[in-house]
């Protein structure tokens, strides 16, 4: 992984993410887009849940007021601090790291929360790559963000290269095979 | 064989052992002279170790265009890695480049009003449109020649680097060990 | 693409082993001793021209006494050529009737390996965005780990940046894997100027 690219998807699927946001001012002609009733008109001080990239921008000029994701609330944070292996993290957000590193400016615990998470879970990661599947694991792995279940493949890929080569599956690289 | 190990395993483009790689291809020709002329046994000797270099050249140079592909037009634009291609390279590069654009252009670009069309813009917070290597990414090097107390951020005690020790670091940390040759990445 | 994806995450085992082919072996010809790259030692085997010599760490007493050492708790790796499972794996597939209990050296080293994975494990608690020392690991050892470690300094790295480097615990120390029994010194400094081992 490596800083946000602009052609990354998955950051751009990350800042989908919504967040909850006050609005600061009254629009005409916006109802549609959110808690308008059913008229045109939206008023102050009523809520709206955004995309990221939409609120982040929106709250740089003062229209809306950007709150904490639920995701990142304190709440949350201390419920998943107890056990983080058993965190549903799929389930809260396919980009549960990738959201949580473009809101980290807004919310300063954020980098520590993340980084405990993290921690404890490439244990856990580390140990099914080098491990045969079992049933806990399987209920582990289909609670993997994107960004855990990616580096899930990418370790199980690299360890099984070694047994596979052992046992002579590997593309055997002869110098009859590696020139053409 | 350690270029081709330091270029597979660093995040930017490295720069390009052009005589090296001339001298081997030279090796390889007189090499190939003298198969037909040799016993069976030795002959088959002399093609293992063509073949072994030829493999070597050849992943070495698949490795630099797999970066040059990713990163093609900071490479053209930079100076500093525009030195590092061969004549070749900056050809394919460039090539790369106009290549890339062109379909942007024909496939939606032209159908965006001007000022939507650039490729190279940095948005309003700072995202770059031009890929760039990320060298603080991490590498594993080993020490080649000891280099002593060694300092790897400025907030924490030096670290003694001694010959065959092992680290998992920075690249940025270590790019000019590397480049004076008193550590390799592995 | 140039390379594969694969190949942008590491080594592929066919690499790692073309590489250790190029590393000496001692091969008894019909007559005289002599070294030579594992390559033509392989060659000349398979036309049954030589005999090839075992490394002094190929063997079943060195390897177990290794497997000791590696297993007590708190200990380094221990040391072993930096190619040692390819050496191992190309020996036991091409020479197999020059090594002394062949099947003993090969589970032997399926041991080691074992324990030597644990070990990385416990590394891997003690990553930081900085650099975490693994002295005596083998470049086999270090391609198998090579996407987790690497993913996830990059990632500790960015969660680091964007606490600002200023308040992140360290804890922990990052030399748990440094070798101190190494004591060959390089003649660049003097041994003064280095810490006291």
């Amino acid at each position: 992984m490596s800083k946000p690219g602009y052609y990354d998807i998955d950051d751009i699927l990350a800042v989908q993410e919504r967040v909850p946001c006050v609005l600061q001012v009254d629009l005409d002609g916006l109802g549609s887009a959110g808690g308008g009733g059913g008229t045109s008109k939206v008023y102050r001080n009523s809520r709206w849940t955004l995309p990221f990239w939409m609120a982040d921008r929106l709250n740089e000029e003062d229209y809306v007021d950007m709150e904490v994701s639920p995701i990142f609330s304190k709440r949350a944070n201390r419920m998943y601090a107890a056990s983080p292996e058993s965190v549903q993290l799929r389930s809260i957000s396919q980009h549960y790291y990738q959201f949580g590193l473009q809101m980290g400016d807004l919310v300063p615990e954020i980098p520590h929360v993340l980084r405990n998470m993290y921690m404890q879970r490439i244990q856990k990661i580390a140990r099914i790559a080098q491990q045969d599947h079992n049933i806990e694991a399987f209920d582990f792995v289909q609670s993997l963000d994107r960004t855990e279940a990616r580096l899930l493949k990418l370790c199980q890929q690299a360890q099984g290269a070694i047994p596979e080569w052992q046992q002579n599956k590997a593309y055997t690289l002869t110098k009859t095979s590696a020139i053409p | 064989m350690c270029a081709w190990v330091n270029e597979r395993n660093a995040p930017e483009l490295l720069e390009y052992e052009g005589t090296t790689l001339e001298n081997l291809m030279e090796l390889v020709d007189f090499q190939n002279q003298r198969i037909q002329s040799q016993p069976a046994v030795i002959a088959n000797i002399l093609k293992m170790d063509v073949d072994r270099v030829k493999y070597l050249v050849r992943s070495y140079l698949r490795t630099r265009l797999a970066k040059i592909e990713k990163y093609a037009l900071h490479y053209t634009r930079e100076p500093r890695y525009r030195d590092r291609l061969s004549q070749s390279e900056l050809d394919y590069a460039k090539g790369f480049v106009a290549l890339e654009e062109k379909h942007m252009r024909r496939s939606f670009l032209d159908q965006l009003p001007p000022h939507l069309r650039a490729l190279d813009e940095t948005t309003t917070n700072g995202l770059e449109m031009v890929p760039k290597p990320d060298v603080d990414s991490a590498v594993f090097c080993r020490v080649r020649t000891t280099v002593g107390e060694f300092q790897f951020d400025a907030s924490e005690d030096p670290i003694l680097m001694k010959r065959t020790n092992i680290f998992i670091t920075r690249y940025s940390i270590i790019r000019d060990l590397l480049e004076d040759g008193k550590v390799e990445l592995i | 693409m140039a390379i594969t994806t694969r190949q942008q995450e590491g080594f592929t085992m066919p690499e790692l082993e073309y590489m250790a082919q190029c590393e000496d072996i001692t091969i008894v010809p019909l007559h005289r001793m002599e070294r030579l790259e594992l390559m033509r030692a392989l060659m000349l085997k398979r036309s049954n021209r030589c005999r090839i010599v075992a490394p002094e760490w190929l063997s079943y007493e060195h390897l177990h006494n290794l497997c000791k050492r590696e297993d007590q708790p708190d200990s380094m790796f221990t040391k072993l050529p930096f190619h040692y499972l390819e050496i191992a794996q190309i020996l036991l597939t091409n020479a197999e009737d020059d090594l002394i209990d062949s099947q003993g050296v090969r589970r032997l080293i399926q041991d080691l390996r074992e324990v030597r994975q644990s070990k990385t494990r416990e590394g891997l608690r003690m990553l930081n965005p900085l650099q975490l020392q693994m002295d005596n690991l083998s470049i086999a050892e270090i391609n198998e780990i090579r996407p987790l470690f690497a993913h996830s300094f990059d990632m500790l790295r960015r969660l680091d940046e964007l606490a600002g480097s200023s308040d992140v615990s360290r804890q922990q120390s990052q030399n748990m894997f440094a070798d101190q029994s190494y004591s060959e010194f390089d003649d660049t400094f003097s041994s003064s100027y280095l810490n006291p081992e």
